[in-house]
């Protein structure tokens, strides 16, 4: 898939645990598991802002579009 | 998925199912009673009139017989028994399916599955309601008769079931939008 998903990169910058990403955006660990091993077919914007607020990064820190 | 309306349903579709299953055995018993007693033990009950057999509890009027093979409404028994099988195991698809929406299942695979097993079994049912025993006095003809309901009833199966498929679809993608 071209598009990549950086999360787990920018979670080590930050030191954050999948635990309490997962808390804090209000979605399952499972979920963001799917997230971060490129198995999802979509994002909501509501979830990536979730994310960038909690990470304190760009959208662009998180996906990466790759050819 | 707490739904009064499946609940009844359900519960009707179960009773259904019973009631079916006891008419077959009732029509099974009196088909095996009257071939085994080549219809002698019934004819006191048994009236013909115009092509018509009637069960009624009062003794035939004075030279009346019973002239009627009584295969020939063997094998009608039989197509009838036939088709309400083939009903009955609708009823079971479509308890499978408000089963799976109870659980908050809808579109999963079983139940596309489902929908094509009942247009299945509806091509069944139009076969076997081509044919039919007609019976007189002197023989029995086989009458073919064309019933259209039963293929619209496949088609309206076909239909829902790629509706299910098309709900499928979507559901395993909004499973894989976070």
């Amino acid at each position: 898939m071209p598009i990549i998903v950086n999360l787990d990169v920018m979670m080590a910058k930050r030191k954050v645990r999948s635990k309490d990403l997962a808390a804090m955006l209000g979605v399952t660990e499972a979920n963001l598991s799917i997230l971060k091993t490129g198995k999802a077919k979509a994002i909501r914007f509501t979830t990536l802002e979730a994310i960038c607020e909690a990470l304190d990064c760009q959208p662009g820190d998180i996906l990466e579009f790759k050819t | 998925m707490d739904n009064q309306l499946l609940k009844i349903a359900m519960g009707v579709a179960k009773v259904s199912r019973v009631v079916l299953y006891v008419i077959i055995a009732v029509i099974a018993f009196f088909s095996i009673y009257l071939v085994t007693t080549e219809g002698t033990a019934l004819s006191e009950w048994l009236t013909v009139s115009d092509g018509s057999v009637t069960l009624s509890t009062s003794l035939p009027a004075q030279g009346s017989t019973f002239p009627i093979n009584p295969w020939g409404l063997v094998i009608n028994a039989a197509l009838i028994i036939g088709k309400l099988f083939i009903i009955i195991l609708m009823i079971q698809q479509a308890m499978q399916v408000m089963k799976s929406i109870r659980s908050l299942e809808t579109f999963s695979h079983m139940n596309i599955t489902a929908f094509r097993r009942i247009g299945k079994l509806f091509i069944a049912l139009f076969a076997i309601s081509l044919i039919s025993v007609g019976y007189s006095e002197a023989s029995y003809q086989v009458i073919f008769s064309f019933n259209p309901y039963p293929l619209l009833g496949m088609l309206a199966a076909y239909i829902i079931a790629e509706v299910f498929k098309e709900g499928n679809r979507l559901m395993e993608e909004n499973k894989l939008t976070i």
